[in-house]
């Protein structure tokens, strides 16, 4: 086991990263999230603990651009037929729907014809990109947390603190032709306790080190088309661990609105992110 | 990749190595995961996750059956390739019958 931390935070590095999840945004997912892991293994093993910024530079600049990579790996990648995509989607999308999205729907079709091809617009757009996990939000789980890799599978655990506030920040791409809003998080998709989410606005923000500072934030939020944010995905602690034990996600489900349709996203964070034991004081459930 | 992976497996920064080592066979190194993908859909390559001791997990690729067939069937086929082209480029004038006038 070793520390990958010092590596993954690097801004270069998150800034390529970035760019690698938008390039990667038209391939199939299963193919874009096995090119994303290469390229994070690559990074850990070619740099040291450390790196500096010329070394990082150089590590990447031998990468390749993310949109030389994204194009490579497009080749020979038989794209999927539209109609099989369309309809996937479609089902995906309709099996979640809402009732009143239902009969919303029923009615737009009824009354404008015309209207039914938007709809098929919306239930056939891309979902979220995820970008993974960007790091967790407070300084003092930030300094307490460990990295570990085992069998190809990556996670940062930090103590709990129970009774008070602890999150991490993921990002997210809108790949589609339409404007998403982000209303929350689906209900109980978090087990550590009550948990709430709020998107960052565009304004001008930093990375210090893989954490964020100057951003804003807010709820709901619109995220154009092509462009990404940060969501803040907030708890208060309340999960019953004992000594030695933990409990962790590996994915978020965000409420999600894209014209008259509101569903939920499974964001996968590409690594665990868990709270390790004991509990202090008293708690309300267990994971 | 398939003759580096003939010798032994690798993981891909290893890969990538011995390919940067060869002057002109990587244009970034980048390119190697794509490529291996391709191969590993082909059925040429395969890979798995090592843990070893001291050291992070890595995935490791490997060459197959069919790989071992393709890569031998590439070779003679280059072989009778670079003999060709070895041919013509070092064909020398006083090889060939050619006519006093030149040929007109």
């Amino acid at each position: 086991m070793m520390s990958t931390r010092t590596r993954r935070r690097h801004p270069l590095i998150r800034s390529y990263l970035r760019e690698l999840d938008l390039a990667l945004a038209k391939l199939p997912p299963e193919k874009a999230v096995e090119l994303r892991q290469q390229i994070r293994a690559h990074l850990q093993d070619a740099l040291p603990q450390r790196p500096s910024a010329d070394e990082v530079a150089a590590v990447l600049s031998r990468l390749g651009p993310p949109a030389e990579l994204a194009a490579d790996a497009a080749i020979g990648a038989a794209p999927q037929p539209r109609q099989t995509v369309v309809m996937r989607r479609l089902g995906t999308r309709l099996r979640r729907a809402r009732w009143q999205s239902w009969v919303l729907s029923v009615v737009v079709v009824l009354v404008l014809a015309a209207g039914v091809g938007r709809l098929v617009q919306f239930l056939t757009a891309p979902l979220l990109q995820p970008g993974g996990g960007y790091g967790w939000v407070y300084a003092k789980d930030f300094n307490r947390e460990v990295d570990t890799q085992a069998g190809g599978a990556e996670q940062t655990t930090v103590p709990i603190r129970s009774g008070q506030l602890q999150g991490l920040v993921i990002t997210i791409t809108n790949t589609s032709d339409f404007t998403q809003t982000v209303l929350g998080l689906a209900p109980n998709s978090i087990p550590f306790g009550t948990a709430f989410a709020r998107v960052s606005e565009p304004n001008h923000w930093i990375d210090i080190g893989g954490m964020i500072a100057n951003a804003r934030y807010t709820l709901p939020e619109d995220v154009p088309p092509g462009q990404f944010r940060m969501v803040e995905v907030l708890w208060r602690s309340s999960v019953c661990l004992a000594r030695g034990a933990q409990a962790g996600i590996q994915q978020v489900q965000l409420r999600v609105r894209i014209g008259w349709l509101v569903e939920t996203d499974t964001i996968p964070l590409f690594e665990g992110w868990y709270l390790s034991g004991p509990s202090h004081g008293p708690c309300r459930s267990r994971p | 990749v398939l003759a580096l992976l003939e010798l032994r497996p690798r993981f891909g920064l290893e890969l990538v190595r011995d390919l940067a080592a060869s002057d002109g066979l990587l244009t970034s190194d980048g390119t190697v995961y794509p490529l291996l993908n391709r191969l590993r859909d082909a059925g040429l390559v395969t890979s798995e996750w090592r843990d070893e001791e001291g050291e992070r997990a890595r995935r490791y690729y490997s060459i197959t059956p069919a790989g071992r067939e393709t890569l031998a069937a590439f070779r003679a086929e280059w072989a009778q390739f670079a003999t060709t082209v070895g041919g013509v480029l070092n064909h020398r004038e006083g090889d060939a019958h050619v006519a006093p006038d030149g040929g007109r």
